[in-house]
């Protein structure tokens, strides 16, 4: 028989509940409250029970105010568990689980926050039905209820690619200026909207921006290229309404370049390359009225060099040739198709086709003078096109009288001569070089516009160096000067002026620069190109190797004879350069450089020995040893020997005379004081009886003086100084019978004798 | 230093337009007396003039004029001395369908 549960007492039960109730178990502490309350109700067993220290009254009220309390806890626990699984649903994408939590936890507890999250869920679960309401309407072909949708949905998601399906939306409407005003704030990535905004530029007539927008799909869909391909017809025709209503040249030129830039060049629909020409001289009349001359500049720059023949209109006419004669065929200079007279005529003395028509070549020249009176950055351009255009052709617009336009083109010359010459002054690098490069292409451009004289047929050569290089012309130019070596002074004057206009003439520059390994080291490469070896790159060779031999002479680098062996060559065509190297070895003073100059003259010597060669290997090997003999490196003889070679290869030379004199002297005084102390008198009196220079027998008469001088105030027998002073007087006889020594002697002799 | 500007006249000014357009820029003072001075002398010395003639102006005519536009359906070449009377209109982009090629990736 189970054994009876003993029930708790009303203690136990408060106690246990009282335990609950601050472990915060509430849920259970209400039970056990109730359970105690229940037995102390009026009903209950122990209703007339007595408590201690309290009324019962004042216990059930106790107890019920814990009830009370207990059950608020626990509703506000499941509240808070509420919450809990809403959030959860919510990071689920379930809005709507999130929200029936949400809904239940505000029963429970009111909360206005748990009201403000209600309504966002629900804000968020019509969006959600928005979207798909969209897309519904978009696939079943409703696209401007889509897009009021789409719209709807970004005003309450703020996405940008609802926008974007909006505008799409609105292009397959055919609402295209709404879709564009959509489009263009946006940043559209996917094909499909970079195409939908795209074709509604092209529907508003904005073909331009269309095919901009358009270049950032890759795609090679046939229709898509067709389509691209119908745009840029309508680009093309659109320029040429545009054109003919004067709008916006500017703005045709930059879109005419792009369609030319991307089109199919042989397309015969897309002939706009007269137009975009037409609109570039255009806006570069505005932008030279607006003083922009580095846009110019960009604009201008590169014209010459992209006229080259393309296509050709027959020449209308021959007029003004001879009967029977026809105008050689030539390209327009401006348009590159045509082959027009008037072209010629505008070129003026240039050939047509020729890099560089008149008009382009004067725009350039004075943008260049524009831009370096601003800065030096366009100095060296300034030296190329202003000499071109002021020497080949410009002058001779400004008057009829020869006299006047030479003084203007003097003067114009004068001025960028000062610009140049300005910036040079304020210590500028780059215009130092430009500077330099003035002068070397004012000089050429000079001999040739000489050598042109006024032969207009030739007027087109007349250029600078690097102008021909950068146009193409410089082969014509090296032709015009071998046709006519006899207008130069001399070799050196024809070779240098034609080596400029060879592929070498970047190395002479590099020269004229001081830049000598730069100027050596691509002429290396240029030669490695050049199958035969002309006149002009030979002389080209020699003048390189010429200017780095003498930079490392100046240097103080070894061996810089290997650079100057060609030279002898050199000195041969142009003495100048001889008489540069003669200049430098004699402003030489240190031995070491004494020495290298030595080397290389006598180097040069043995191939080229020339007057002034000689002249200067003379004088420097006797620098040389006078130097060195001054350091006790080399010994009296040794000088002797070098200053009779000096005087052997100039006898001219004073200094090596001089050197040779005063080496013998020295020599023949060495000889007679050695003579003299071994007591080899025959010797000694050889010595100074046959030397040429005075004061060997002087030194000798000297010694012989000091010996009668010595003698006479010498204690000894009288017989013995008579037999001394008889030799001594036969000595010095026989240097000079005359010598007034000899009157001493003998008048001591006398005395002694008496 | 450009006279033209500093004077405020074009090319064709005469020596009496030079010498009074000089009294106005000096009471102007947009320009240094100095400045105004020489743009005069510049301008009233026919060598200098010429030279700056050359330098402070350009004429693109010469180069346009050379040029032959062919307008598009139009294959009548004109130089742009003689461009069409009324330029022929161009097709309009109502042409132009939309392809679909694209909508998957939309």
């Amino acid at each position: 028989m189970a054994k009876k549960k003993k029930a708790k007492s009303l203690e136990s039960i408060l106690a246990g509940a009282e335990k609950l109730f601050h472990r915060g178990n509430y849920p259970l502490a209400k039970r056990e409250f109730e359970k105690a309350l229940r037995l102390i109700g009026p009903s209950g067993p122990e209703a007339g029970r007595k408590v201690e220290g309290e009324g019962l009254a004042e216990k059930r009220e106790e107890i019920a105010t814990k009830i009370e309390i207990c059950s608020k806890e626990a509703e506000r626990l499941k509240a808070e568990d509420l919450v809990r699984r809403a959030k959860k649903y919510a990071g689920k994408r379930n809005l709507q689980g999130a929200l029936r939590c949400y809904e239940q936890a505000y029963k429970i507890t009111g909360e206005d926050w748990i009201q403000e999250k209600m309504g966002r869920l629900q804000g968020a679960l019509r969006r959600r039905d928005t979207v798909k309401s969209a897309r519904d309407a978009e696939a079943g072909g409703e696209f401007e209820k889509a897009a009021a949708l789409y719209e709807q949905a970004f005003i309450t998601q703020k996405r940008e690619d609802l926008l974007a399906k909006r505008a799409c939306c609105l292009v397959k409407a055919k609402r295209y200026e709404e879709a564009i005003s959509v489009f263009k704030d946006l940043v559209v990535s996917d094909h499909g909207a970079i195409y939908n905004y795209g074709f509604a530029l092209a529907r508003v007539g904005r073909y331009y921006e269309c095919l901009k927008v358009w270049d950032n799909i890759a795609s090679q869909a046939n229709g898509f290229l067709e389509q691209k391909k119908a745009v840029r017809s309508l680009l093309a025709a659109d320029l040429y309404k545009r054109f003919g209503r004067g709008q916006d040249l500017a703005r045709i030129y930059e879109e005419g370049q792009y369609l030319l830039n991307v089109t199919d060049r042989q397309s015969p629909d897309q002939d706009i390359d007269s137009l975009v020409e037409y609109c570039r001289y255009a806006w570069i009349e505005e932008l030279w009225e607006e003083e922009r001359y580095e846009t110019i500049w960009e604009l201008s720059v590169h014209l010459p060099a992209r006229m080259e023949p393309a296509r050709h209109r027959p020449p209308d006419t021959d007029s003004g040739l001879p009967a029977g004669a026809r105008r050689p065929a030539r390209h327009c200079l401006v348009c590159r198709h045509c082959t027009c007279p008037a072209s010629v005529a505008v070129a003026g003395g240039w050939q047509a086709g020729e890099a560089g028509g008149p008009a382009l070549l004067a725009l350039c020249a004075k943008t260049s003078f524009k831009l370096a009176e601003i800065s030096t950055e366009h100095l060296a351009d300034l030296s190329m096109f202003w000499l071109t255009a002021v020497y080949g052709e410009i002058f001779g617009r400004f008057s009829s009288a020869m006299e006047e336009s030479d003084n203007v083109r003097r003067q114009l010359i004068r001025m960028a001569e000062d610009l140049i010459t300005r910036h040079a002054n304020s210590g500028d690098g780059a215009a130092e070089k430009a500077l330099t490069y003035w002068n070397i292409e004012k000089k050429l451009v000079e001999d040739l516009s000489a050598l042109v004289g006024a032969r207009q047929d030739f007027a087109h050569l007349v250029c600078t160096p690097r102008f021909a290089a950068r146009f193409g012309k410089s082969a014509k130019v090296l032709r015009l000067i071998r046709e006519n070596r006899e207008f130069f002074e001399n070799t050196e004057h024809y070779l240098a002026t034609g080596s400029f206009y060879s592929p070498a003439w970047q190395s002479l520059y590099d020269i004229e620069n001081g830049e000598y390994d730069k100027a050596l080291g691509g002429l290396a490469s240029i030669l490695s190109e050049t199958k035969d070896m002309d006149e002009f790159a030979d002389y080209s060779v020699k003048r390189a190797k010429f200017a780095y031999g003498l930079y490392c002479l100046e240097q103080g680098e070894n061996r810089p004879g290997r650079y100057l062996e060609a030279a002898a060559g050199l000195f041969d065509i142009a003495p100048r350069y001889e008489k540069k190297l003669i200049e430098k070895a004699m402003d030489a003073d240190e031995p070491d450089d004494l020495r290298r100059y030595e080397e290389v003259l006598s180097d040069l010597h043995k191939k080229r020995p020339s007057k002034p060669m000689k002249a200067a290997l003379s004088l420097v090997m006797s620098r040389r040893a006078i130097e060195m003999y001054n350091q006790r490196l080399i010994n009296p003889k040794t000088l002797e020997t070098i200053s009779r070679k000096a005087l052997i290869l100039d006898p001219e030379n004073e200094l090596a005379r001089g050197n040779l004199n005063d080496v013998q002297l020295d020599l023949q005084i060495q000889a007679l004081g050695k003579a003299l102390d071994k007591h080899k008198m025959n010797k000694a009196c050889k010595i100074a009886a046959e030397s040429e220079y005075q004061e060997v027998p002087d030194a000798f008469f000297e010694f012989m003086g000091r010996n009668v001088e010595t003698l006479e105030e010498m204690d000894m027998e009288d017989e013995e100084k008579i037999l001394l002073l008889k030799e001594l007087f036969g000595w010095c006889a026989r240097v000079d019978e005359s010598h007034s020594i000899l009157y001493d002697i003998d008048r001591m002799l006398r005395q002694l004798q008496s | 230093m450009n006279p033209y500007k500093i004077l405020d006249i074009d090319y064709c000014a005469t020596k009496r337009e030079i010498i009074q357009a000089a009294a106005r820029a000096m009471r102007e003072r947009k320009y240094s007396g100095r400045e105004v001075a020489v743009a005069q002398k510049e301008l009233l010395n026919p060598i200098t003039k010429a030279a700056h003639d050359f330098l402070q102006f350009i004429d693109v005519k010469p180069l346009q004029e050379q040029l032959v536009l062919t307008w598009p359906n139009d294959q009548d070449k004109r130089t742009a001395s003689e461009p069409s009377a009324t330029p022929p209109e161009a097709d309009e982009g109502a042409c132009l369908s939309r392809l679909t090629v694209f909508d998957e990736d939309s």
